[in-house]
């Protein structure tokens, strides 16, 4: 990380948000489907800075989908949504339908998991690009639409930008097609951009490939980036910043170098522990004991506190408020924070 | 797209052919006897054993099917015993009614149970979602003979809005708005079930097609609802051509009834009396050119969908 952002993560730890792009302060998101609460996100914080990589990390379940699909507001009458989700000056959550639709794709773009899911299987690749592009109006002309289509999907990788245009995407390798969900995403110069684990469907040796795509893209085009991943190892290659969630809540976030090398919560410590590193061999790994909390299931105090070696009684009265341990490190846990585990 | 068709068309062949196989086989083991028919109970034996003879009638069926067979070939599909012409152009003639009758009927089914099916996929919680399914329920359900007859003493005999039966108005000119005037009745009776079927059949294709994962990936790009909504709408159009091209065969042999209510001078009614007639030439002809309306329409429906999907060019 350079010394600019390790500035400016000094500054975020005062509480400055002032220069982030988005700034989400305890975002909630429950579904009410089928006469059932299941309350998926309890209160989210986040930061999301130009030119920097945030990673999500968390295991499957911890409501990582649902951040991202509560930000650009994908949910129908079917969530409620509360907190806050500041974009460029204005509140996402208190936006309606047609005022979100102008933020999504030109302000805020989505790469989805499943390359193969995100393309309209009919229609031709060069036609989903232009869409988009037309929509937003980014060119003015079809024929311009049509060349920075082509320019691209040569941006993003693809060997003949051309013939990739003209063709649907069943024609294409799943690494293919997420690169060109990705000339999709970027298109328009979004400010933020949110890559939801771009990477889970595709095989190992791509993955590389794609992963390395979107640091380039984001540090030539400054916009901030969102990497969602289940993946520690992502994390630890990708990211200026890591948030861990657990259970639809953050349970600690800063600095990579701080909450991936130094981790505080005892859940940051397990997860660690659970994951094969070049000093941890596969047989020395620890698993995490215990299942995490179903969903729609509410309990009182700490989510983790059920699996948690070091948990008190305490733990499971009073949810963990994230409390600063060093500047850019904060940490919901008070009984690590108290006795001095950092 | 050249190759699938000539593949397409090449296939017709030997489903025409198992078609009139079938077709002779289920005539023959029926019970009935067109000498007798042609004969009338006077007939003497000596009589039916010439005409038996005359007819071909005595010989093996498969060398009544060959026969048959080769003098289609060379476009002769034999006389008609009843009517004494031949059975090509009865039929012919016939068809094109029917075509008339089942066009209309198809495209009435088409524009209004699209128009359902969608506005009840895209709106499901409102009002007119509801109503309109259950239309279409009532479409499905209520029964064909009925709903011709109570039309035709309502609407036809009694409030003489429209006539009771029959193509043209025999003392008039005729010309378009005669037809039109001719065709509603037998048309809506027509339409109704293959209505109903396709608006239910373009609701469920359109609720698949909205709840696929690209529908939520085009909503994050910013685009309107309108746009998505078109997006699954070019997406389930295969689907709702398959069951649409499936009713569009069905309207051509399921107008019997109607034809026949109605008096409407069709395929239907041909064969419907052709049967009672026990008029061999004219029941064979009939069935193959059903046949082979059938298997063109659904030649048409089958480019239709490759044209428009790229995944089924194959
Ligand atoms: N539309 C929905 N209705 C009801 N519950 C939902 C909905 N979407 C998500 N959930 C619930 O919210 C929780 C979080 O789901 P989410 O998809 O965000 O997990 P995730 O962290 O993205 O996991 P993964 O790594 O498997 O993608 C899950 O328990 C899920 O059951
Ligand atoms: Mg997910």
């Amino acid at each position: 990380m350079t010394v600019e952002a390790q500035a400016e993560l000094v500054i975020d730890a005062a509480g400055e948000t002032s220069d982030a792009v988005l700034s989400v302060r305890d975002l909630t998101t429950t579904f009410t489907a089928g006469g059932q609460r299941i309350e998926a996100l309890r209160g989210i914080d986040l930061d999301l800075y130009p030119g920097r990589v945030s990673v999500l990390l968390g295991e499957s379940g911890s409501g990582k989908s649902v951040t991202a699909r509560s930000i650009l507001r994908l949910y129908g009458a079917s969530a409620i949504i509360g907190g806050s989700a500041v974009f460029e000056g204005r509140d996402l959550v208190g936006l309606n339908e047609k005022e979100m639709q102008p933020i999504r794709g030109s302000g805020i773009a989505l790469v989805p998991q499943d390359p193969t899911g995100s393309l309209d299987p009919v229609r031709r690749v060069g036609a989903q690009i232009v869409e988009v592009l037309r929509l937003h109006g980014v060119v003015d002309s079809k024929k311009e639409a049509q060349a920075r289509a082509e320019e691209l999907l040569g941006l993003v990788g693809l060997p003949d930008p051309v013939r990739a245009a003209r063709s649907f995407p069943h024609e294409m390798s799943g690494g293919m097609k997420q690169r060109v969900a990705i000339a999709i995403a970027i298109c328009c110069n979004p400010t933020l951009l949110i890559a939801d684990e771009p990477t889970t469907a595709l095989d190992v040796t791509v993955q590389a490939q794609i992963l390395d795509l979107f640091v380039e893209l984001t540090s030539s085009i400054g916009s901030a980036m969102l990497m969602i991943t289940h993946d520690v190892g992502v994390a630890k290659d990708l990211a200026d910043h890591v948030s861990v969630m657990y259970a639809g809540r953050i349970v600690e976030q800063g600095a990579t170098s701080t909450v991936l090398d130094d981790p505080v919560h005892p859940y940051t410590k397990a997860l660690l522990a659970a994951v094969p590193t070049p000093d941890v061999p596969r047989g020395n790994l620890i698993p995490i004991i215990g299942q995490p909390p179903v969903s729609g299931m509410t309990l009182p105090g700490c989510s983790f506190a059920p699996r948690c070696p070091v948990a008190q009684s305490s733990c499971t009265e009073l949810v963990p408020e994230l409390v600063s341990v060093e500047l850019g490190h904060s940490v919901a846990c008070p009984v690590a924070t108290e006795f001095g585990a950092a | 797209m050249t190759r699938f068709l000539l593949r397409r068309l090449a296939l017709t062949i030997p489903i025409l052919i198992g078609v009139s196989i079938v077709m002779f086989i289920t005539i023959k083991i029926t019970p009935g006897d067109p000498v007798a028919s042609l004969l009338g109970p006077t007939g003497s034996p000596e009589a039916r054993v010439a005409l038996t003879e005359k007819l071909g009638l005595d010989r093996p069926l498969i060398v009544q099917y060959a026969k048959w067979f080769g003098n289609i070939l060379q476009g002769d599909a034999g006389i008609s015993i009843a009517r004494q012409t031949g059975a090509l152009g009865l039929v012919w003639d016939a068809m094109q009614n029917t075509l008339v009758l089942a066009g209309f009927a198809a495209i009435l089914a088409m524009v209004v149970g699209v128009t359902i099916g969608l506005t009840a996929a895209v709106y499901p919680d409102s009002v007119l979602a509801r109503v309109v399914s259950g239309f279409s329920l009532f479409a499905i359900s209520v029964p064909q003979y009925s709903l011709a007859l109570i039309s035709i003493v309502y609407l036809a005999a009694n409030l003489g809005w429209f006539p009771t039966g029959g193509m043209n108005d025999p003392s008039g000119e005729g010309g378009l708005g005669d037809l039109l005037h001719h065709l509603w009745l037998p048309g809506i009776a027509s339409a109704l079930v293959p209505l109903g079927i396709i608006a239910r059949m373009v609701r469920s294709a359109m609720i698949d097609a909205l709840n696929e994962d690209y529908i939520e990936a085009l909503r994050s790009r910013g685009l309107p609802r309108s746009t998505v909504t078109r997006h699954a709408f070019h997406n389930a159009i295969p689907g709702i051509l398959t069951i649409a091209g499936l009713q569009a065969g069905y309207l051509l042999g399921g107008v019997v009834f109607v034809e026949t209510v109605f008096s409407w001078p069709g395929m239907g009614l041909l064969i419907f009396q052709s049967i009672s007639q026990r008029d061999l030439p004219v029941i064979q002809a009939g069935v193959l050119l059903s046949a082979l309306a059938f298997v063109l329409i659904n030649l048409v429906v089958d480019t239709i969908q490759a044209s428009i999907d790229p995944r089924l060019r194959r």
